[in-house]
């Protein structure tokens, strides 16, 4: 903190360039060496509400956890319905419920991951909260961030939410086997998000039918994929 | 929603800052955020408001300031305003796309646009 010299007789500019999210950033930089010191690979899932994250979280943890040890950590509002649900997929699963907050941060994670079994472990699969607004700005220190879009949210997800994208490492077009009753061209939303970030990893999946998931494994670098 | 709680952080920042000065009354804020930010300035102004309500803040003045977004590539470490895209994208999008604003590469790294910062403040004493 710096005072600079008065304007007036009474009146002071105090400098503080303080940055509001640098206790989130520091913290998530905190759980990033501890999974790397553990080797732990963790992937933050994003997406709207009902886009399909815990559906492709079952199918994850299905491919996974014959040769991995996989847990996952279901972020909501409320009810512990997606923990249970992962949890017939296999692994440990932990719910978080956040009450009224919009999405996880670096703190909830760092919380949750304490109240884990550990040992051994090899992945981690972290649902954020069904929001794709908030969760954006708060890293939680994972090695990839998916963002989960589905044809049934309409054909302007991607455009409509740049932000959120920018951050991402791999975006998953999901419900593709209902692209024809929503008349949603999935190979739109994937040039939408290309066009925003040509770095992106993207596939076309469907979490129901399992179809695309192998690929997107791949696209992402998730150990044992 | 998420403004409440960087509106929080800014109260406690700001009327951190003027107890250590002791100041008597904060006339002005000045804060920045990214042009890439998911905060909204209406938004984040009223939960400041709220937040100063019965502070020596009460009556301060909000400047919000736009930081605008730039990358750095990692291939030619060239750094610079991102293209914008304005076609090949459904409906009337307008914005920007992280690629080199020289070789063209995607490997590219965000060093301004995401930021919620306090700048600074003046006080009375
Ligand atoms: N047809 C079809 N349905 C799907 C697909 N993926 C998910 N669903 C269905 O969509 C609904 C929501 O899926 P979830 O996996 O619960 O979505 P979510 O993103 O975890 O939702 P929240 O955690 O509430 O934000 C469920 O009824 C799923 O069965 C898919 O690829 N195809
Ligand atoms: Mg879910
Ligand atoms: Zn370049």
């Amino acid at each position: 903190m710096k005072i600079s010299i008065p304007s007036t007789n009474e009146t002071f500019d105090i400098e503080l360039s303080e940055n509001m999210l640098a206790a989130n950033d520091k913290l998530a930089a905190e759980n990033r060496r501890f999974f790397d010191s553990r080797g732990i690979f963790a992937i933050d899932i994003l997406g709207s509400v009902g886009s399909g994250k815990t559906t492709l979280v079952q199918q994850f943890v299905r491919r996974l956890k014959d040769r991995k040890k996989v847990a996952s950590i279901a972020g909501d509002l409320a009810t512990t319905i997606d923990a249970d649900r992962i949890r017939t997929a296999g692994g440990e699963v932990l719910q978080v419920n956040t009450g009224s907050l919009c999405h996880l941060d670096a703190s909830i994670v760092n919380r949750a991951v304490s109240s884990l079994d550990l040992d051994g472990l090899d992945i981690l699969l972290i649902e954020n909260v069904g929001n794709l607004i908030c969760p954006g700005e708060f890293r939680l220190g994972a090695h990839r961030r998916l963002v989960v879009v589905s044809v049934t949210e309409g054909p302007y997800m991607i455009v409509k939410h740049p932000a959120v994208f920018l951050d991402a490492d791999a975006v998953a077009v999901n419900k593709t086997d209902l692209a024809g009753v929503m008349e949603v061209d999935p190979e739109r939303l994937k040039k939408d998000a290309l066009a925003l970030k040509p770095g992106l990893k993207t596939a076309l999946i469907s979490a129901k039918t399992g179809e695309g998931v192998d690929e997107l494994m791949r696209l992402m670098g998730i150990p044992g994929a | 929603m998420h403004e409440a709680s960087i509106a929080e952080s800014i109260v406690r920042s700001v009327l951190r800052a003027a107890a250590e000065a002791k100041a008597e009354k904060v006339e002005s804020v000045t804060l920045e955020f990214g042009e890439w930010s998911a905060f909204e300035p209406a938004q984040v102004e009223f939960w400041l408001k709220v937040g100063f309500e019965n502070t020596p803040a009460a009556a301060a003045a909000l400047e919000i300031r736009t930081v605008p977004g730039r990358i750095r590539c990692r291939a030619c470490g060239a750094e610079g305003a991102c293209p914008q895209n304005g076609s090949g994208v459904t409906g009337p999008f307008v914005g920007p796309v992280l690629e080199c604003p020289s070789c063209g590469g995607s490997d590219v790294e965000i060093i301004s646009g995401r930021e919620a910062v306090v700048k600074s403040i003046r006080v009375v004493k």
